[in-house]
């Protein structure tokens, strides 16, 4: 895949920093407003489409690394399932933090919640945002892993080996530039 | 009679991914069937699970407790949602490497099995 | 032309099916009846409120008798708010309801709280027996003043008696448990009746234990605002580990099919070859 013109690489340098942001927001507020695991996590994998389609097929194989992307998603998995044997004396997926039911950990999303509707405060929830963590890592990790897959095993015709070898070098060149002059 | 409008919505994506899905050859256009009869079944739970000036179930700065909408087909239709995501991935890598191997992407072509 | 007809057939069909499933009800619910012309209510000595204070004031239970037994008047002519009687003048054959509307909460003083409860009573005079008790939780802390809603359908006897109660009981005897309401609305129906006209309506109240249950204990037991959130994480968090398994085992499957080989047969070789 051709990395594609200036105007693009600019936008997507600029942009990513905003797309993790909002989708670490969605993630992390998932028990007060809508949102959550899942859908964080599909809005994080959208930055790593975003600099995928941008920058094209060599300068992504440089930098992103598939196997850095594979630990993150088992290690999203492994700590979701890890968090539902915490509460195993009464239940699996026992919300042992929710409402002050251990008084000492009040700090790690332990507050009671109001009743009816109210402004929400983030340190209510239980194990909720912890899963909504977990969860949101794995999904982004996944969607990943599928880009870059479909990006590795990629191997263009001849005809069009070619063009992108005439062409990609002058591009090559010139955004390696305006990438170290720019600082990135 | 105007309320009833998403359950025709639902009968005609269902009916527009069975058309596709049968009588289409392109494989890509199958898949793209698929996914439309998914969006269907998963709009059907959803408009099940309305109540009349329903409000979303969510009680940050909520305009009223009156009459929420039933929570739990939505929670349902999330794990449907990531289900069909899934199965597309699949379907979707599988083209490629019928590509890969037969050269065409028609299904009356890929028939014979080659070595 | 044979494929256009069948796929037309099946279209109809398939429409018919959804609709079904859907419940549009193309031949409608028998009529409400009107409680004050078609039942005898009687209602007890009548009393006046001033505030909801004069209601937990009076009643609160302190003795061993399973209800503290208040009346008090009607609020407006829709609702019939007290200890009442009713029995049926007509005759309804078939299965007869009772809609339950009401608005309330209950009060403790203090105690544990799980050893109180107070509700609303529907008592079967006839058969002595409660055909129906309405459950208010209790609040968060004592001393606390909460209103929810309630809306309930209950199978009755026709030829019956009912009374519906208040009811508030402290197990221990030491404290005092309440409950008020703002308004409690009674409506009778049975079958037998003739059908209104055809009506499609989407989005009526449907009785569901589960999703009432749900909204209403969601803040108090996970401390969550997000009750789907809630409802998946939390009620039902087995159902997202199997959907987080599928997740990553289909990943697998596309890690699986897009392994590199070395020898790679392209198609322009094999042309070349046969």
């Amino acid at each position: 895949m051709t990395p594609m013109s200036k105007i693009v690489v600019l936008v997507t340098n600029l942009l990513c920093g905003f797309i993790l942001v909002f989708g670490f927001y969605v993630i992390v507020h998932g028990h007060l407003t809508p949102g959550g695991g899942f859908q964080g996590g599909a809005v994080v994998a959208s930055a790593c489409a975003l600099v995928v389609i941008a920058y094209g097929d060599k300068r992504v194989k440089e930098r992103l690394s598939y196997d850095a992307f594979s630990a993150i998603e088992a290690s999203g998995l492994i700590a979701f399932v890890g968090l539902g044997f915490f509460g195993l004396g009464a239940t699996f997926f026992y919300n042992f933090l929710a409402v002050e039911r251990i008084s000492s950990l009040r700090w790690l999303f332990g507050a009671k919640a109001l009743i009816g509707p109210n402004p929400g405060d983030i340190n209510t929830g239980g194990v909720i945002p912890l899963l909504n963590l977990a969860v949101g890592t794995e999904v982004l990790g996944a969607l990943s892993i599928v880009l870059l897959l479909m990006l590795m095993t990629y191997t263009p015709k001849r005809g069009e080996a070619e063009i992108e070898e005439s062409t990609a070098g002058r591009r090559a060149q010139e955004t390696g530039e305006k990438h170290e002059t720019g600082g990135n | 009679m105007l309320w009833n409008i998403p359950y025709i919505a639902v009968v005609a994506l269902i009916v527009l991914g069975l058309y596709a899905c049968m009588f289409k050859s392109n494989l890509v256009k199958i898949i793209i069937g698929t996914s439309l009869l998914e969006a269907g079944a998963n709009l059907f739970l959803i408009t099940l699970g309305y109540r009349k000036g329903g409000i979303a179930p969510i009680f940050t700065n909520a305009p009223s407790t009156e009459s929420m909408v039933l929570p739990v087909p939505q929670a349902l239709v999330l794990t449907s949602i990531v289900i069909g995501l899934a199965v597309t991935a699949l379907l979707l890598s599988i083209v490629v490497m019928i590509y890969r191997h037969y050269g065409t992407i028609d299904a009356k072509k890929v028939r014979r099995l080659r070595g | 032309m044979k494929k256009t007809i069948a796929f037309s057939a099946l279209i109809v069909v398939f429409a018919f099916f959804l609709m079904a499933v859907a419940k549009m009800r193309p031949f409608g619910e028998p009529p409400m009846a009107n409680v004050s012309t078609d039942w005898d209510i009687k209602s007890t000595k009548n009393s006046t409120w001033r505030s909801w204070h004069d209601v937990v004031n009076t009643m609160v239970d302190k003795d061993d008798n399973n209800d503290s037994e208040v009346e008090f008047t009607t609020r407006s002519s829709k609702s019939l708010v007290g200890k009442v009687t009713f029995a049926s003048k007509t005759s309804y054959s078939g299965r007869s309801w009772m809609r339950i509307n009401t608005r309330g909460g209950c009060w403790k003083s203090s105690g544990k709280i799980q050893d109180s409860f107070a509700g609303v009573q529907v008592y079967n005079k006839t058969t002595h027996k409660v055909a129906y008790y309405l459950d208010f939780p209790s609040p968060v802390k004592p001393g606390v003043y909460e209103w929810h809603r309630y809306e309930r359908k209950i199978a009755i006897n026709p030829s019956d008696t009912y009374s519906i109660r208040m009811v508030g009981i402290d197990k221990w005897k030491e404290h005092a448990v309440a409950a008020y309401w703002e308004y409690l609305n009674i409506e009778v129906s049975g079958e037998g009746q003739a059908p209104q006209e055809t009506k499609f309506e989407l989005g009526e109240r449907a009785e569901l234990e589960m999703d009432d249950y749900i909204i209403e204990h969601c803040q108090r037991e996970t401390g969550a605002n997000n009750v789907v959130t809630a409802v998946v994480f939390d009620y039902r968090g087995f159902d997202t580990l199997g959907e987080a398994t599928v997740l990553f085992s289909a990943v697998t499957g596309v890690g699986v099919l897009f392994r590199r080989r070395k020898r790679w047969v392209k198609p322009e070789e094999k042309k070349q070859e046969a």
